[in-house]
């Protein structure tokens, strides 16, 4: 028997990020997406370093399957494509590029998106509504269609399918941002701010802000997967980065004519791309659950 | 590698279970033809879909060869000075009988005086429709080379020539001089839609169309009074397929029986497959870096020999062709006659080319722009991955480069009207003459109609290539056209980078089918073996 | 009632304004001599007078001649349609029979594994880059097994006369004798593009299902049916995937453009002669005439089945019904 200290223990109550970290702790799935995504950052981050070589170098060795084939060699982990680059080195360049780019995409479409979002909100009737008719539309149209329209008149290229893809993303921003507040606004306790007498600028950061932070960081989430999709569409599709941009895309239809003779040239890039997108998505389904947002 | 094709080459493929199958050949096409008539093109897509399988000339290539042989004329005599031809047109030709049109009389003169009368007359009713050009008519010169064109009698015409011309006949075995129906035009001018006629087409040829859908396919059935003969193989289609490795899957999976220019990579693979065959043959054709002599800074000798010494032919063979082409030097390959071994290529050699820049004022190297089509033909299986590795030769010498890809048409189109900076162009010979590859890619003539790329025009050159057309005796015509060789080496206004072998992949049903030394598909002749699929 | 169509249709016409603006908007971009046949040819005509000229262009059916093929574009896009409409039905009935039973079987088993296994197979087909996704199953089941065709809508042998452009009634309706075996070939053809296609609102459908059948069968009605004794199946199929139906439909409303989204990609994998394989092929060609019309057409398209399926889910909805 032990004996019982005659003073209160001294509850500590965890702040409420250490609560939804917790939570979100408890996610397995979600905590193994967070570690795949770090590390696929950690890759972007120190390409140069990480990578054996460099994404343009051309060696003799051409279409050499990945190591671990009788016929690989180890000197080129993933193998070499058609014109004799290291495919390891390429991909681990294009996560670089894929992330950058996404990363610039949600920086554009976010900044735009929520200021017309906090515009909409607290606007009247008239200008609320035509933006929402704007945005409804453009969430209509096929996304990609819109963006190879816009790549179409501006010409193909790396900036161009960014404002592209960038310009499609805008209108999710804009309707979450616009619904967070709107949802916020019709609160008691902003009423009650109201009638204490607090500004609009000290509603809004006080009280506004930190209240439609979870749906925007889900919505960033969200957001940064459709970007690396969408960029890598494009560049399948020969509208996007052009080669030999090491970009994930460009890769995947650059190998397309290998698919019968060397389908591990396909079959890679696909996966680097796929596993991005899934630890992102996954990421973002247990941050919705941890800010308990699915209600 | 080994592990996936086997994996492959056991799969038991889609089949059909029953006969339909054998009574029809599916060509896997590599683009839709500009239109079905072949007097407006000059690309090898629209040729094989309309001059070799719904037309005829009036002489013709003996298949698989460059002779000339009998075709809608009979015989022909030339009179002694070489300046007048008169044909005598086989009598009894069928004209095709469609869903669009039935023709009531055999085809004669008229048809030829209206084939060529359209293209050669500008107040010819004919002439506008479509609004294309008749880049072959016109590169060829025969706007001012025939005079007159007289109707003697229904079967017999007159060709009047302003001077000798030795490659005349070859010409006419050309795919632009097809012969089309003179009464279907005239039908459709008074039903006032004569743009009909390059859109549904009407011909003697040993096909006729059946149904054409833009970008899917075009189905032909056995024209049953082809004048040779009726054609053992009752149906053909052309699957329009751009995508190589699309097309190279089909065939594996017995879906196509030929497929269009495969991939060096497919050749090599093809012993894989049970559904694959290759056949070869030496090519005549070039490819090459065309430099724009109009634009800066390829009006410099200095520049353009510097980018001679500085791309890698033997790569680019070995990345590009695996190995199934030659180095070029010259601009006509080493089978075509009149070929000057004797003319040194300028070596791979960054150093010079570096000094050599710098000897031009471009010590920091310039930015340049190549232009690459999208589409990959015979002499060039991947023209973007060409263009990459020409990029990172050029930046060993401080020259930066930009690459832009275009559809096959589209680029053709820009570089007719001289748009580009520099492009990855190509030539198939059509006829066997080295006049076929002088005269519109090189010659002054070629910048007016747009088939010079480089947009080089020397006297010198075209009084040479000029001299040695309208000779008749072959030696002095040979050296005639050596001497042309080194003019062209001197100037340069190319960067020749190689002579593709030609490759046609097939299934092995398909029984008599040869490969077109001046390229494209012929499907006359070709059957199926019926058994085939019956194990 | 009338009010409510009323305002759906002032609601659409606002739509399909916006959306001219748009399209006419984005014009001013092309090349001007593209566009010769929408841009009106006074030399002192304003924005105002070119947008009317152009819009009397687009309602009197002068869509322009494609730079390609020398036909009228309208003429070709209607061609097209069909088999998109084909490709894109099947891959929504593939992705709504497999989806929402799966859904519904997830919500029944809430919280054990084979829910938590079905949730995160969805999050793999909701991440999957379609392209990629359809070589994969090219290489698998055609080229290596040999279990479906390559490419495009029907074997080549088969000479099937277009009539309605639909590749599954023109077999039926062809007087050919191998008319049922094309048609059985053409069925062959649809499966893996469908698939393909289907995979990603498959796994949308599969988590709104469940989420929505998870409201349901927590809501009053349910306990009491519960109560009542009424058998899961019973309480399941008859009573709750009625309401749970709801949202499904707003979403198939929705996953129409995520759909042509996706038929771009599709129909240029396995060479499928659908719009949005032409509109590509247009864009390679920088044809601005086939890609101007192509969006117009699209977009309308998408906007009206939207306003569909909100009419529609009106009607199905009793709540909203009857309030008024």
């Amino acid at each position: 028997m032990r004996h019982q200290p005659q003073f209160y223990q001294q509850q500590r109550i965890p702040s409420i990020a250490q609560r939804r970290w917790k939570s979100f702790r408890k996610n397995k799935l979600a905590s193994a997406a967070l570690l795949v995504f770090s590390l696929i950052v950690f890759a972007a981050i120190f390409a140069p370093f990480i990578a054996p070589y460099d994404p343009t170098l051309q060696f003799n060795d051409l279409l050499l399957p990945p190591s671990w084939y009788d016929e690989g060699k180890t000197r080129f982990l993933l193998g070499t494509d058609e014109i004799g680059r290291d495919i390891f080195s390429r991909l681990i360049y294009g996560a670089n590029l894929s992330l950058k780019l996404a990363l610039i995409v949600v920086i554009i479409a976010g900044s735009i998106g929520m200021s017309l979002g906090f515009v909409a909100a607290f606007s009247n009737r008239v200008i609320d509504q035509l933006l929402q008719r704007l945005m409804d539309l453009i969430l209509a149209l096929p996304s990609l269609l819109l963006a190879i329209v816009i790549v179409a008149i501006i010409g193909p290229g790396l900036p161009n399918a960014i404002y592209a893809v960038a310009l499609v993303l805008i209108p999710h921003f804009v309707l979450v941002t616009r619904s967070a507040i709107i949802n916020e606004l019709n609160k008691e306790y902003v009423t009650a701010m109201i009638l204490d007498g607090a500004g609009r600028f000290r509603l809004f950061a006080k009280c506004i802000l930190p209240n439609i932070l979870p749906p925007l960081i889900v919505q960033i989430t969200l957001g940064f997967s459709t970007a690396i999709l969408e960029i890598a569409a494009l560049g399948f599709l020969g509208l996007g980065a052009q080669a030999p941009n090491p970009e994930w895309g460009t890769i995947l239809s650059e190998s397309h004519n290998n698919i019968v003779n060397a389908p591990w040239t396909v079959t890679l890039p696909g996966l680097a791309i796929f596993f991005t997108l899934l630890s992102i998505n996954l990421l973002g389904d247990g941050l919705r659950d941890a800010l308990d947002l699915d209600k | 590698m080994i592990y996936f094709t086997v994996l492959l080459a056991s799969g038991c493929q889609y089949q059909k279970k029953t006969d339909v199958k054998e009574n029809v050949l599916v060509y896997c096409s590599e683009g839709s033809p500009q239109t079905f008539n072949p007097q407006l093109s000059t690309s090898g897509t629209t040729f094989d879909a309309s001059s070799r399988t719904l037309y005829n000339r009036l002489v013709e290539f003996r298949q698989g060869t460059t002779y000339i042989e009998p075709g809608l004329a009979e015989s022909w005599q030339i009179s002694s000075d070489g300046r007048e031809y008169t044909f005598n047109l086989r009598k009894g030709v069928k004209l095709h009988q469609t869903e669009y049109f039935v023709p009531s009389r055999d085809f004669n003169a008229d048809d030829v005086i209206f084939s060529f009368e359209r293209q050669r007359d500008k107040t010819h009713p004919f002439h506008k429709v479509s609004n294309l050009s008749y880049n072959y008519f016109e590169s060829m010169e025969l706007t001012s080379l025939i005079q007159k064109i007289e109707k003697i009698s229904e079967y017999q015409v007159k060709f009047y020539l302003s001077r000798a011309e030795s490659p005349f006949l070859a010409t006419l075995a050309m795919d632009f001089a097809s012969i089309l129906s003179e009464e279907y035009a005239a039908e459709l001018l008074s039903e006032g839609a004569p743009e009909q006629l390059d859109l549904k087409p009407v011909g003697t040829g040993p096909f006729k169309l059946v149904r054409y859908q833009p970008d899917a396919y075009i189905r032909y059935r056995a024209h049953s009074d082809y004048w040779r003969g009726k054609e053992k193989l009752e149906n053909l289609v052309f699957a329009i397929t751009p995508d190589p490795s699309l097309r190279f899957a089909r065939l594996v999976a017995g879906e196509c029986d030929v497929m269009a220019n495969p991939l060096p990579v497919h050749i090599s693979s093809a012993h894989n497959f049970k559904y694959a065959k290759v056949l070869s043959s030496a090519g005549l054709n070039v490819s090459y870096l065309a430099m724009n002599m109009l634009k800066t800074p390829f009006n410099s000798l200095k520049v353009r020999l510097a980018l001679n010494h500085a791309i890698d032919k033997k790569a680019i063979i070995k990345a590009v062709y695996k190995q199934t082409a030659t180095t070029a030097k010259n601009p006509i390959p080493p089978n075509m006659w009149s070929y000057d071994d004797s003319i040194d290529d300028y070596p791979y050699a960054p150093d010079i080319a570096r000094k050599l820049l710098e000897e031009a004022g471009f010590e920091d190297g310039f930015d340049m722009t190549i232009w690459t089509m999208s589409a990959q033909r015979a002499y060039n299986p991947n023209a973007k991955k060409m263009a990459e590795l020409i990029q990172e030769d050029l930046k060993a010498i401080g020259v930066r480069v930009k690459i832009e890809s275009y559809e096959y048409g589209t680029f053709l189109n820009k570089v007719r009207q001289g748009q580009h900076h520099s492009a990855l162009m190509g030539w198939i010979g059509d006829n066997g003459d080295p006049d076929n590859f002088f005269t519109p890619l090189l010659s002054c003539g070629g910048t007016i109609t747009g088939t010079n790329a480089s947009n080089w025009c020397e006297p010198d050159f075209s009084r040479l290539i000029h001299l040695a057309r309208s000779q008749t005796k072959l030696r002095k015509r040979v050296n005639h056209y050596r001497e042309a060789q080194e003019l062209f080496k001197y100037y340069s206004p190319w960067v020749p980078i190689a002579h593709a072998t030609q490759h046609a992949i097939i299934n092995p049903r398909v029984k008599n089918f040869h490969i077109i030394p001046a390229g494209g598909v012929h499907f006359s002749g070709v059957y199926l073996d019926k058994e085939f699929y019956r194990d | 009632m009338i009010r409510l169509f009323v305002r759906q249709m002032l609601m659409l016409l606002t739509s399909l304004m916006i959306l001219t603006f748009i399209t006419f908007g984005i014009t001013r971009f092309f090349p001007q001599e593209s566009l010769n046949h929408i841009s009106s040819t006074s030399s002192q005509s304003n924005l105002l007078n070119e947008y009317i000229f152009y819009l009397e262009q687009i309602f009197n059916g002068n869509w322009g001649i494609s730079q390609a093929h020398g036909t009228e574009v309208l003429d070709e896009f209607l061609t097209f349609f069909p088999a998109t409409i084909e490709l894109s039905v099947a891959a929504l009935l593939f992705a709504l029979i497999v989806g929402v039973p799966l859904g519904i079987f997830a919500a029944q088993n809430k919280n054990t594994w084979q829910d938590k296994f079905i949730v995160s197979t969805t999050l793999v087909g909701y991440s999957m880059p379609i392209f990629w996704w359809g070589m994969l199953l090219v290489l698998l089941f055609s080229l290596s097994w040999g279990l479906t065709p390559v490419a495009s809508r029907l074997g080549f042998e088969y000479d099937i006369l277009p009539v309605t452009g639909f590749m599954l009634i023109d077999t039926l309706l062809s007087d050919q004798p191998y008319a049922f075996e094309a048609f059985y070939d053409a069925l062959h053809h649809l499966i893996l593009p469908a698939i393909v296609l289907g995979t990603v609102p498959l796994a949308i459908f599969t988590r709104i299902t469940r989420s929505s059948m998870i409201r349901v069968l927590r809501s009053d009605y349910i306990r009491t049916a519960k109560a009542k004794g009424l058998s899961q199946m019973r309480i399941i199929w008859v009573h709750a995937l009625r309401n749970a139906m709801l949202p499904i439909l707003t979403i198939v409303g929705l996953q129409i453009s995520v759909l042509i989204t996706g038929t771009l990609i599709t129909e240029t994998i396995f060479s499928w002669p659908g719009v949005g394989k032409w509109l590509l092929e247009a864009v390679h060609r920088r044809d601005y005439v086939t890609l101007h019309a192509g969006l117009l057409a699209i977009a309308s398209i998408v906007v009206i089945i939207n306003m569909l399926v909100e009419v529609l889910s009106f009607y199905a909805n009793p709540k909203l019904r009857h309030k008024r």
